[in-house]
């Protein structure tokens, strides 16, 4: 497909490419933003989108956390302390589901948004007036979700997998948090259809597709991997509303439905959604690191075939979170297989990091070290997820606080981390401005140090068979929940240290050059700092730039 | 009555129609709410679940 037109919306139909090397950022200086707040609600400008969708994760960031620190609060000691266990039990599926949809899904989509068009040449995303639309559906949903813990029946309390038939135990309220669940699934998928136009049609001259940066790469096929999974989850969703309310029996076992059916179409969709929650963060780390080793990416070829690997492999894995209800050997078998196998590409990726830093001239400024404490944490919830790979042993530890460690060491070390390493790292480039490179750091050890005085503990617990999802433990607990939860407050105050710098550098600071940082390579590099309001209306010459 | 473009001779720039313009993210919009519908209908038809 021609990579050299903007003509995907009438917004770009005029827009053509001219020759090379003209500075083409102060052509359009005098076409600024709008003033007020209808500047943000009618923009279809990539840049603003990103900063919603970035500032709407920070303030989802913060509602999830602090639901994450009403669970640590109630499980510092044995007993019921604080919470009704209802109200437990609505925090831990609330908690889930704001974290996920709410912080970093969207925040990866701010980040596409504010880096995509800017790292392939392009004046925008393909579809602008759809991508407004993306962003406005999200606060609604999030809105309809979270009113339900003010509702008579109670926010949704059976985990965020929505097993029946214990979800369909769940009050009226239910029917709103199907609804919010559908809204953000359609912003998803729409924000999805709008990357995957920008990276096809929008590319500037010369930028093929082994052109361009990890992250886009990344984006690309977690865009594919969300327009296949999140309408399977809806209509999963679906089928539980008709349910619940509309007398069908897809997944009543009363009614001849089928539970373990929905367990299956979920991790249909949920397994790759894990994916999606972590391959835009590889394409970050592989921005970064180069940058700070003063080395081209190791392995950029192999980078893009181990992350196409695992975007299939993700769809062929989904049984080994079902493990436990029992299925044929073979099956079990082939689902331990194919899941070990993801270890393949997955090291390939962890393997080309490192040697991307071997006998490179590194610095360790604050988007390095979360980039390097990522790729540290993450392997850790790698092997832990390779443990629960094998059948035998996952009988073992399924649903215990083992699990649970697994994950949030790849979703918080993890994700979380490379979306913090992205923020510093690109903040001057947003901004203008530096942050505060001690205070960075500062918030880096801090975080690193509480991260795993929350989470490490957790194996121990797990692995002596504490259950997830309770209000309520068995004494010979008590001591490493009592560590966790202090690791938890830790964390989640250290992380007003990150809004205090953000704002700080947002507000005024030390003056970023365009580059930034002295061994970055790529287009969104050409443009001055702050990134103008429109950038590349004219097509860059890419034949004497490093794109990637 | 003949535009001045069209008096010059020269056939006018003609606008791709809307289907044409849009037909990548058209086809992914088709490509979701085929697999939406898709798992449902697995369900209701391949499984037999309704109806038994």
């Amino acid at each position: 497909m021609s990579a050299n037109t903007h003509s995907q919306d009438g917004a770009h139909a005029d827009v053509t490419h001219h020759a090379a090397g003209e500075d083409h950022d102060h052509d359009h200086a005098e076409h600024g933003p709008a003033y007020g707040p209808m500047r943000w609600i009618t923009t279809t400008n990539h840049k603003d989108i990103g900063s919603l969708y970035l500032w709407f994760a920070l303030v989802m960031f913060f509602i999830g956390g602090a639901m994450a620190l009403v669970i640590r609060a109630e499980l510092f000691q044995p007993g019921i302390q604080i919470v009704d266990p209802m109200f437990f039990n609505s925090m831990t599926t609330m908690h889930a589901l704001v974290m996920i949809f709410g912080v970093v899904m969207p925040a990866f989509v701010g980040l596409a948004n504010w880096m995509i068009p800017m790292m392939i040449g392009a004046p925008d995303m393909a579809l602008p007036r759809l991508n407004n639309w993306s962003f406005w559906i999200m606060p609604f949903a999030f809105a309809i979700l979270l009113s339900t813990l003010f509702m008579d029946s109670g926010g949704p309390a059976g985990g965020w997998t929505l097993y029946p038939p214990l979800s369909l135990q769940m009050g009226d309220s239910f029917a709103f948090v199907i609804f919010a669940i559908h809204f953000m699934g359609i912003s998803s998928v729409m924000g999805s259809i709008n990357i995957v136009a920008t990276i096809f049609n929008m590319r500037a001259p010369g930028v093929t597709f082994m052109k361009m940066p990890m992250f886009v790469w990344t984006w690309l096929i977690t865009a594919f991997l969300l327009i296949a999974t999140i309408p399977v989850l809806a209509g999963a969703v679906t089928m539980l509303l008709t349910d619940r309310f509309f007398e069908t029996s897809f997944f009543s076992a009363a009614g001849g439905g089928d539970p373990v059916m929905f367990q299956h179409i979920f991790w249909f969709f949920g397994h790759p959604e894990v994916y999606i929650l972590i391959l835009p963060a590889f394409g970050i780390i592989s921005s970064i690191i180069p940058t700070f080793a003063r080395k081209p990416l190791f392995g950029y070829d192999s980078m893009v075939y181990a992350t196409a690997s695992i975007a299939f492999l993700s769809f062929i894995v989904w049984a080994h979170h079902m493990f436990t209800t029992g299925m044929p050997l073979a099956g079990s078998l082939f689902f331990m297989m194919t899941t070990m196998m993801i270890s393949v590409p997955t090291g390939v990726k962890v393997f080309n990091w490192v040697a991307t830093m071997w006998k490179g001239a590194m610095t360790f400024e604050t988007p390095m070290l979360f980039s390097i404490g990522f790729v540290i944490m993450f392997t850790i919830g790698g092997l832990s997820g390779l443990m629960l790979a094998i059948t035998p042993a996952d009988i073992q530890y399924h649903d215990t606080y083992f699990v649970v460690a697994h994950f949030h060491y790849v979703l918080v070390p993890g994700a979380i981390y490379s979306i913090m390493a992205a923020t510093y790292y690109w903040l001057p480039k947003w901004t203008g401005n530096m942050y505060d490179e001690t205070l960075g750091k500062w918030h880096f050890w801090i975080s690193t140090v509480f991260v795993n005085v929350l989470f490490f503990p957790m194996h121990f617990v797990g692995l002596a068979g504490m259950n997830r999802r309770i209000p309520d433990y068995s004494l010979q607990f008590a001591d490493w929940n009592m560590v966790a939860t202090i690791g938890a407050f830790g964390f989640g105050f250290s992380q007003l240290l990150f809004v205090y710098i953000v704002v700080k550098a947002v507000r005024g600071g030390k003056k970023a050059t365009a580059e930034v940082w002295e061994g970055a390579r790529g287009l969104e590099w050409t443009v001055p700092s702050p990134a103008p309001y429109h950038t590349f209306e004219t097509a860059p010459d890419i034949s004497r730039l490093a794109v990637r | 009555m003949k535009t001045t473009v069209q008096q010059s001779g020269t056939r006018p720039a003609q606008r791709p129609g809307f289907l044409r313009r849009y037909r990548l993210p058209l086809s992914l919009a088709v490509v979701a709410a085929s697999l939406y519908a898709g798992s449902i209908f697995f369900i209701v038809v391949v499984r037999g679940q309704i109806g038994t």
